[in-house]
């Protein structure tokens, strides 16, 4: 689960062991729960899930985009700048250190690692947009706020830069959104983040809302100015196809935990997780022949009140004796069987004795803090 | 009942018997509220000329783009929007939508099912109060003890169980595949011959997308309902649809059995979409390259204020000839009820030569 | 898909719907769960029974003259004048406390006025649309545009020129018709939003007379909104009722609490240091609309649950800590 990260030189963000709780009126609920990952330099990051997978919540927590009543309860976020000679260079970490806990900058920090390392692209452009300022003013704000040293001109120079970066005509710096059609809103929303040239972008659901020829547009887009400039994605969806088709790595969520780590490629041709097989089933093809499928049976649970044991085994078509008792614990893949690299959380791939079984599901149980 | 993994037969059948519902050179515009003192006022052309025809236990898909016009389509067929032109046949009777009296009349066969689950619902009422009104306005139930009877029933039917359960839940206490079934329910409550489903599935996971799909599917087949099926995801109109329609910009460009449409498309917008839609099975290849060469960089559908003339993809179209500016296509039909709106295809041109340009 | 403010709102407003279907009981306890609403309602509460109880609270009558000798009529409060009396002996109390009454039913009327106003105006408006909304948002804006206060002042001293009635129903209509407008214009505008979600459409599409779905299907999703307005405009109609008798525009034999502030000021009680002639009422008015206004705080947490989570959560860790 936690790699040594000291040795290797590629890695962005090392995410280690967060957990999300929602504090409700029934007690905490864990909308995210022990959750690790790193994300390498320049790597498509794909986090898939059904609604309250607890994505979109760790994406916001990584980022610190967290309001009450939701708060991260323990884990760090280790993130690894990389020092930059361009005019843009940040002072983040101070001399001597090689990463920054994400989760205990200061403010000051935090500003600086806001939208200068990390930025964000949201499911609907609209919301993300100020009707009643023109792009032009949106990007040169965001320049002026984190970089204080340009010109006017300097500004408007690298406005029309990155709307030309991202294939709108520099024209339409002064429109307003509303102006716009909905695939140019979203362009303009990743020239914004782009601003700054972050190392790392967090797409949450960006072309959900398009039709799927302007998503094909974007994506290609997006998948263009990340081989242009280098930056990592974690690209947040609930439908796993597009991230089949894009993401290096896929890391598959249910009810806040994740069920199974791999490569796009490792993930089409042996998919491990149960519910990762009925989520790869769940799309009707263009080619070969019309059957009729069968989803995933049931629906997710209620957070507040998850099911013991392994939190799909209710839903699962291969549970058994212990899947309702034992929690799985993330594990790379057993030799044999799947690719290297590929993690994942089933009782299926664990060939541990009865006592390594006690002992593992003891250590889960005691790092929650006692909730069975 | 069909079995998981059961190949659905029925996309290479024609349909027996006559349509139950039949559109006829639709059109549909909309005046744009303008201050005008002398002249016509500006229109939204949002449909041009559509006809189509619903079949009992058969779905036709009507696939296109927001802003093709498919929605106005559907809102057309339930009496939502009168058409400026065109006609609407029920059972192969003209219905004058503009009448209260044909309307209702007409209502009480055809029933709409709207997209967005989360709206549908009126948030403070229960689901009994949602099904209780169709079931009160159409006379199926006179008392409250009838309408739990027929409620129970209809939330069986769309696979709401244990029913009871359901019936004094809110909307906010349901999921989004849940709130659509209610949708589906209140709308079988009216006990329709003709659905018309709007994008019923895009707002929902995809994983919960299939469950909608199959329950749809056993209405189709158990009830012999007819469908009108719009999406823009031409995967699950072949998997639901027998017939698929295409539509841009408010023209008709390809129709015909949804197995063919799809996977032998003709016209260039069709091919568009096929090639923008997201292929698990096209796993191996690079998002970067286009998978066939004669699909367009970039482009979006054109205003309807003043469509451009002719055939309004031309503007985007690689293939566009001088005449396509000046001149919307005539039909050609490729056999089997496959048939398209298209230059490339009309009579002058050799069809050798385009058979070479049509691709996967 | 992101549930909207508006959405989060409705879930509220649905569980307290759901709850009054148990009936009595179940809106009472909505209610008492929020302290805001709770204390709110019971300050108003105390008010009204004062009010109602007046004769039996005090012995005098308000415009009795109770003292008619000593070097000033205007005694400081006592055991026998709890509020001490005005500049012609009169017991303030009594005053106060009919007063009360005064202050009460104005608020109401114009209050209840009003808001029916707006709720007609402003939702037929939005849901007709067209020709309909044109004529009513035109009304609307004119009202509007007049300027309130000195309109109220104008027709206030009308009513009370001519003998239409210088009684406390004129000041209420007159208030009524400068106070509407604002609010139709706020649900115009939130009909028009939920107009478009589509449960009306499908009201629409099975038949539902349009005068069912104004006010059976779309109404209820806006009574946070109407509430606060009608609470709103309470507090309004208080404050102006009382500014217009402050004025000298109301009738200055009735024991109302703006009148009895309009006699402090021609008696120069702020001077003279009789401060017993202001003070009770001054407050009576502001207690009466402050708590009004928790109301208007208690609705605002009803609609918006983040502001009743981050009240619970600090209670929550107080609670942790002790």
């Amino acid at each position: 689960m936690v790699q040594s990260v000291h040795s290797n030189l590629d890695v962005l963000l090392d995410v280690q062991h967060i957990s999300v709780v929602y504090d409700s009126p029934d007690g905490e609920v864990y909308a995210v729960n022990d959750v690790s990952f790193t994300l390498r330099r320049g790597e498509i990051l794909g986090l898939a899930g059904e609604s309250g997978s607890g994505k979109s919540t760790l994406a916001y927590a990584i980022s610190r985009l967290l309001r009450s009543p939701a708060r991260v309860t323990g884990g760090r976020v280790l993130y690894y700048p990389r020092t930059r000679e361009t005019v843009y260079s940040t002072s983040l970490p101070s001399a001597g250190e090689e990463y920054k806990d994400v989760l205990s900058m200061t403010r000051k920090e935090l500003r600086i690692f806001r939208w200068s390392e990390l930025a964000v692209v949201f499911q609907s452009a609209m919301n993300a947009l100020n009707p009643v300022a023109t792009i032009q003013a949106q990007i040169m704000d965001v320049l002026r706020v984190h970089r204080p040293g340009l010109s006017r001109d300097q500004r408007h120079a690298r406005a029309a830069e990155l709307l030309k970066l991202v294939g709108i005509t520099p024209e339409r710096l002064k429109s307003y959104p509303h102006e716009l059609s909905g695939g140019m809103r979203q362009r303009a929303v990743i020239a914004i983040a782009l601003a700054l040239s972050p190392e790392i972008i967090i797409m949450d659901e960006p072309t959900t809302a398009l039709d799927v020829v302007i998503q094909r547009d974007i994506l290609t887009e997006v998948m263009r100015l990340r081989q242009q400039l280098g930056f990592a994605v974690i690209f947040i969806t609930h439908d796993l196809s597009l991230l089949l088709e894009m993401a290096d790595e896929v890391i598959i969520m249910y009810a806040g935990r994740m069920v199974e780590k791999a490569s796009r490629k490792a993930l089409r041709q042996h998919a491990l997780h149960p519910y990762t097989d009925g989520l790869l089933h769940t799309f009707p093809t263009l080619e070969g022949p019309i059957v009729r499928m069968t989803g995933i049976p049931g629906t997710p649970p209620d957070l507040r009140m998850v099911p013991s044991g392994c939190v799909f085994h209710p839903r699962c078509k291969k549970a058994w004796g212990k899947c309702s008792t034992v929690r799985p614990v993330l594990l790379p893949s057993p030799a044999g069987v799947g690719s290297a690299g590929q993690q994942v959380a089933c009782h299926l791939y664990t060939g541990t004795g009865r006592d390594e079984e006690l002992r593992a599901s003891e250590i889960v149980f005691r790092k929650q803090g006692g909730e069975a | 009942m069909i079995q998981p993994g059961q190949i659905l037969s029925g996309s290479n059948q024609g349909p027996s018997g006559q349509p139950l519902l039949e559109a006829r050179h639709l059109r549909k515009d909309f005046p744009l509220r303008q201050m005008n003192i002398i002249g016509a006022g500006k229109v939204v052309q949002a449909v041009e000329d559509l006809s189509l025809n619903l079949f009992a236990g058969r779905a036709t898909a009507l696939v296109g783009e927001s802003g093709s016009g498919k929605t106005t389509v559907a809102r057309m067929l339930a009496g939502i929007h009168i058409p400026t032109r065109g006609e609407l046949l029920f059972a192969q009777q003209p219905v004058n939508v503009k009448s209260m009296r044909e309307r209702k009349k007409y209502l009480r066969q055809v029933q709409y099912i709207f997209q967005d689950p989360f709206s549908s619902l009126n948030p403070l009422r229960s689901v009994r109060y949602h099904l209780s009104r169709p079931l009160r306005m159409q006379g199926h139930a006179r008392n409250s003890r009838e309408v739990e009877a027929q409620a129970l029933v209809l939330l069986e039917k769309v696979s709401l169980t244990p029913a009871r359960q359901f019936l004094d839940k809110y909307p906010h206490q349901l999921s989004g595949g849940q709130r659509q079934r209610v949708s589906i329910a209140r709308a079988l409550a009216v006990r329709p011959s003709v659905l018309l489903a709007d994008e019923p599935v895009s707002m929902l996971d995809v994983s919960i997308r299939l469950d909608i799909l199959n329950l749809l599917l056993k209405l189709k087949e158990e009830e012999g309902l007819a469908f009108l099926f719009i999406t823009h995801d031409i995967a699950s109109a072949r998997y639901f649809a027998e017939e698929t329609q295409v539509m841009y910009a408010g023209q008709m460009v390809e129709g015909g059995p949804s197995d063919e449409v799809i996977r032998r498309p003709r016209h260039p917008y069709t091919r568009l979409l096929r090639a923008a839609a997201p292929d698990p099975d096209r796993m191996a290849q690079n998002m970067g390259d286009e998978v066939t060469g004669d699909v367009p960089e970039r482009g979006e559908p054109p205003s309807l204020v003043n469509p451009p003339k002719g055939c309004r993809f031309h503007l985007r179209c690689p293939h566009a000839m001088e005449i396509c500016r000046q001149s919307f296509p005539a039909r050609t039909d490729f056999g089997g009820g496959h048939w398209a709106n298209c230059h490339l295809y009309s009579s002058n041109l050799d069809v050798q030569t385009t058979r070479a340009t049509t691709g996967g | 898909m992101q549930a909207t403010n508006l959405t989060d709102q409705n879930l509220e407003t649905a569980t307290f719907l759901s709850s009054a279907r148990k009936g009595g009981r179940g809106v009472f306890r909505a209610i008492v769960a929020n302290p805001k609403i709770s204390f709110g309602v019971g300050v108003v509460a105390v008010f009204v029974l004062a009010a109602i109880a007046a004769p039996l609270l005090t012995p005098y009558d308000p415009s009795a003259h109770v003292i008619t000798t000593g070097v000033s009529r205007s005694v400081p409060p006592s055991a026998a004048h709890i509020f001490g009396t005005t500049g012609l002996g009169q017991d303030l109390f009594s005053q106060i406390l009919y007063g009360a009454r005064i202050s009460l039913v104005i608020g109401f009327v114009a209050a209840i006025g009003s808001t029916l106003l707006q709720v007609l105006m402003g939702l037929t408006a939005a849901y007709f649309g067209g020709i309909i909304d044109e004529i009513l948002s035109l009304i609307t804006n004119i009202f509007l545009v007049l300027p309130g206060l000195p309109l109220t002042i104008v027709l206030a001293s009308l009513a009370k020129a001519s003998s239409v009635g210088q009684n406390e129903l004129t000041i209420a209509i007159v208030l009524l018709f400068t106070s509407w407008s604002y609010g139709a214009r706020v649900l115009r505008a939130q009909t028009l939003s939920i107009k478009e979600r589509e449960f009306v459409s499908a009201a629409r599409a099975n038949g539902e007379s349009a005068l069912r779905i104004i006010f059976v299907e779309i109404l209820p999703n806006e009574i946070a909104l109407v509430a606060s307005t009608f609470v709103g405009t309470f507090v309004y109609a208080i404050g102006a009722e009382v500014a217009l008798e402050f004025l000298g525009l109301g009738d200055i034999s009735s024991p109302s609490w703006g009148v009895i502030l309009y006699w402090a000021q021609v008696n120069g009680a702020l001077i003279v240091g009789k401060w017993w002639q202001f003070v009770p009422a001054g407050l009576c008015v502001a207690v009466l609309c402050a708590s009004l206004t928790f109301v208007n705080f208690g609705i605002d947490e009803l609609a918006n649950p983040n502001l009743r989570s981050e009240r619970l959560m600090k209670k929550k860790k107080k609670s942790v800590v002790a």
